[in-house]
């Protein structure tokens, strides 16, 4: 089950990439052939790289793939450390994240009538993405904490599946 | 004020020390402080949100595209073969190869992580099947790979520059001899090292692998003319010219006939991953940044730093200790966006460029990526190498001394990273 | 919500609450707008016994133009100095003031915001959660170019740069200009290397942002009155007692006509240096063909607006 979420997850994150590569190229062409001109899609691209950051952060979670600072790894050697390590950072993450879902939620409701300038995308939808994405990161950091028992394979982002 | 700045830096830390993510360690007691502070709910998202919203910013999620792709569709391959072939005959000279690949390839890639992990893995076996020490392979790969995110185009210089708003091709034409002479630097200490070493051997050259070789780097050889050319000449903006390189890449993969529906689906899978934990600590910064502004933390910290000294040199010293030390415990990426909005101000009062500031303490950072106890760089080379962490650094500790010796000049003489600059017009 | 200082949920009676508030700007300290506005506002509020303290951020400290008004609607930063198009996200109807020639010149502006006005920014409060207080002028837009532009034929061949929102956008349509968008980061690069020949902006911001280092032909075809409406949240009124709020509408209506000399001022200071260096050329007000510049533009926005913003966009015109 979450394994078909985090490929969903990655192929919304590439699909932005590509997003963010054909609007940025378009803006470049249209320059020299006029007929192409259209503004919109620097906010596409714009946008694009908000929905891949706020996208990946239940997947980056759920693989250990976060840049994280690795000093507990010096002080923390037995395993029973390493497990209490590895259960407080979850929980902390969870709680994060679901403080982040919920302030997506406030803004959801906020700003029910706000437009994009360009293309007049309703902001709400925008926000839909980062509250997905941070109740995906906590549904992730929660079964870290079940998982603290196991150590976390490193993570390779060259062969991201 | 119910909660206290101090304390929001403290929980910051302890979170980050249990390994909880750089981005979610800024945003948690961040977002904890605009609430007692009386703001919104959604507040901190949507500052955080705000801060992805940047068209500069574009140029890191592309440019870490045009990195991972050179790898995979063989373009460092094919560097390598060009240096192996050229510097044959020279003493030493799979060393000098390390050095002048990494400065090819640093030409399109914008990261230190994309040059060890790709380089690396091909080179430090070589190194050691040659007769050179594990140690001094691998000190050489992580250190030559700290000249990728010096040299344009570099993703720390693409995010100083969104973040200090300075236009990102001055500090792209600013970064060219720094990152040079970092190489100058690495081969003056190789030049040392195999002077006591005799036997080291060189292999016989030979004109028709060295013509073949070079042929085959006529089409990477377009990446860095089109790249600055393009930004120089007025064709594109140094965002947009990252598209271009991606397009590039695209045709050489055609060519080279490497570039298969699996290899592509493949890089645009790491480059989401990287981009999106890239792009959370981007994010997260932001709302750590404003609320520093709001609180005016910035003004304290010019009152603190003006009391010690006035002096721009002075500062700047204090920005290299202060920078190297942060360095070695904190994200680049990171380390750059919080502290930005509160030194720059204070350099722009003193009358420091920020161009160069920009320069010195991308320097400073790369640096940090070789020590531990966090050195992304460091770590990927123990990794692809299969050797434990202590001994690439044991092997890296005398490379140090070169770059810490660049570093200096580059902080004493602003104008080593200004005249291109000044010279080309920005 | 309130929309005047009179109908506001009053702060209980007796009360003088400690309030800090925050007011945020694009503009750059060595603007009119700042040393002549928010400054001032600051000095003569905490220069009364209001019990109010001001917190300036100008230089977009704190967020870009339309990410600032947001923050003013939830009432995370207290006052703002907004231009019509950035709030036009949450209020489409404001872009209207910003068309292109829709007021003839600066008293024009005021003439029509004093007396037809306030029902605007009543359906604005309505809207959006946070009252216009009053404007603050911030200088006559205008191009500056490699290259004169007398009359609408001139802007053809010319890549302009345009604000990157649909209200600018349109103007340059209006106009007869073939707009670029480029990001302000990236603008003074862009013109250096020619990717735009000639962007709009009023004298000072021009002057401020260095754009005159590459563009030497100014023509000051005055085609959009740049005001900055002076914006407040609700949620910050809400926390005032009424003598807080008189102060504070009050300092901000009496710094109006001095920020506009200021302004006028230094206009008239860049504009002389520019005259003085023979390498530049000012193309003067009258040397501008405004009537055709006027026509070309009404006739393109009597079919681009419709419905309520075509009504507004009349009413403005037939008070011209
Ligand atoms: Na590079
Ligand atoms: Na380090």
């Amino acid at each position: 089950m979450l394994r078909i979420w985090a490929s969903a997850e990655l192929a919304i994150a590439c699909a932005a990439v590509v997003a963010i590569f054909l609007s940025v190229l378009w803006q470049v062409i249209s320059r020299y052939v006029p007929a192409l001109n259209w503004p919109e899609v620097g906010e596409i691209a714009n946008y694009s790289l908000i929905v891949l950051t706020f996208i990946m952060v239940g997947y980056l979670i759920g693989n250990n793939g976060h840049i994280v600072i690795q000093v507990i790894d010096y002080v923390a050697k037995g395993r029973a450390a390493r497990m209490a390590v590895k259960a407080v950072s979850s929980a902390c993450t969870a709680v994060i994240c679901a403080l982040l879902a919920w302030e997506a939620f406030e803004l959801i409701q906020a700003y029910p009538n706000r437009r994009t300038a360009a293309l007049e995308i309703p902001i709400w939808i925008l926000y839909a993405v980062p509250l997905l994405g941070f109740l995906s990161g906590t549904v992730r950091a929660i079964v870290r904490i079940f998982q603290a028992g196991h150590p976390d394979p490193l993570f390779d982002s060259a062969e991201a599946r | 004020m119910i909660l206290e700045l101090w304390m929001v830096g403290l929980v910051i830390t302890l979170l980050l020390l249990i390994r909880v993510p750089v981005g979610l360690a800024f945003i948690g007691p961040s977002l904890w402080w605009a609430l007692a502070d009386g703001n919104s709910g959604g507040f901190a998202l949507k500052t955080a949100f705000d801060g992805l919203n940047s068209f500069p910013l574009l140029a890191v999620p592309l440019f870490i595209l045009v990195g991972v792709m050179a790898n995979r569709l063989g373009v460092a391959d094919r560097l390598y073969e060009f240096c192996l072939a050229a510097l044959a005959r020279v003493r030493g000279n799979l060393a000098y190869v390390n050095i002048g690949t990494a400065v090819g390839f640093s030409w399109m890639s914008g990261s230190a992580l994309a040059d060890v992990a790709g380089l690396g893995k091909i080179e430090v076996p070589h190194m050691v099947k040659a007769g050179y020490p594990y140690r001094f392979a691998a000190g050489l790969s992580a250190s030559s790979a700290l000249i990728s995110p010096v040299m344009p185009p570099s993703i720390p210089a693409v995010i100083y520059a969104a973040t200090a708003t300075v236009s990102t091709g001055a500090l792209f034409a600013a970064s060219v001899v720094p990152a040079l002479l970092m190489a100058v630097g690495l081969c003056v200490y190789v030049f040392v090292w195999t002077a006591r070493r005799p036997d080291m051997v060189s292999v016989p050259f030979d004109r028709q692998r060295l013509r073949t070789a070079a042929i085959g780097t006529i089409g990477p050889a377009f990446v860095p003319v089109i790249l600055l050319g393009g930004i120089l000449s007025g064709t594109f903006t140094p965002t947009e010219a990252a598209s271009v390189a991606v397009l590039l890449m695209i045709v050489l993969g055609l060519i080279y006939r490497t570039l298969t529906p699996r290899v592509l689906l493949q890089s645009l899978r790491e480059t989401a991953v990287i981009t999106g934990g890239i792009g959370l600590i981007l994010a997260s910064a932001a709302l750590l940044g404003l609320i520093l502004t709001r609180a005016h933390v910035s003004r304290d910290v010019a009152e603190l730093v003006t009391s010690v000294s006035t002096e721009p040199w002075a500062f700047i010293l204090m920005v290299n200790i202060v920078m190297l030390i942060l360095g070695t415990v904190v994200d680049a990426v990171a380390a750059i966006l919080v502290t930005v909005p509160v030194l720059l101000p204070i350099a722009t009062s003193l009358g420091v460029d920020p161009v160069y500031f920009g320069v010195v303490l991308i320097l400073n950072l790369m640096i940090g990526l070789l020590t531990p106890p966090v050195g992304s760089v460091l770590f990927v080379t123990a990794s692809v190498t299969g050797r434990p962490v202590e001994e690439v650094f044991r092997g890296v500790v005398p490379f140090l001394i070169p770059l810490v010796a660049v570093l200096a000049l580059i902080s004493a003489f602003p104008a080593i990273s200004l005249w291109l600059p000044h010279l080309l017009g920005f | 919500a309130g929309c005047s200082t009179q109908d506001n949920a009053p702060t209980a009676e007796g009360e003088n609450p400690r309030i800090t508030l925050k007011i945020g700007s694009s503009q750059p300290e060595t603007q009119p707008n700042f040393y002549c506005g928010m400054k001032l506002l600051k000095e003569r509020i905490e220069g009364q016994n209001l019990n109010l303290t001001l917190d300036l951020f100008p230089n977009s400290q704190l967020g870009p133009d339309a990410e600032r008004f947001s923050s003013v609607q939830a009432g995370d930063i207290d006052i703002d100095l907004q231009g019509g198009s950035a709030m036009s996200t949450a209020f489409p109807k404001i872009g209207v003031l910003d068309a292109a020639y829709v007021f003839n010149d600066v008293d024009h502006f005021f003439k029509w915001a004093d007396q037809n006005g306030q029902d605007f920014f009543k359906e604005f409060n309505a809207a959006t959660d946070t009252t216009i207080v009053d404007a603050w002028y911030f200088g006559m837009r205008t191009f500056t170019a490699t290259k004169p532009i007398r009359k609408p034929e001139d802007l053809a061949g010319l890549k302009i740069r345009f604000p990157n929102t649909p209200q600018f956008l349109a103007n340059a349509k209006a106009l007869g200009a073939n707009a670029v968008a480029i990001a302000v980061e990236e603008l003074y690069l862009a013109l250096q290397q020619g990717v735009a020949q000639g962007q709009e902006n009023p004298v000072v911001a021009t002057h401020a942002q260095k754009f005159d280092e590459v563009l030497k032909v100014a023509s000051l075809t005055n085609h959009q009155v740049g005001t900055h409406y002076v914006v407040v949240s609700d949620k910050t009124l809400d926390k005032m007692n009424q003598a807080q709020k008189d102060g504070l509408f009050k300092a901000i209506r009496d710094i109006r006509a001095e920020n506009r000399k200021c302004v006028d001022d230094e206009t008239k200071k860049v504009l002389d240096g520019w005259r003085a260096d023979s390498g530049r050329t000012v193309v003067e007000i009258d040397q501008v063909d405004r009537q055709a510049f006027i026509s070309k533009a009404e006739t393109y926005f009597n079919t681009y607006f419709k419905g309520a913003d075509l009504e507004l966009y009349k009413s403005v015109r037939a008070a011209a």
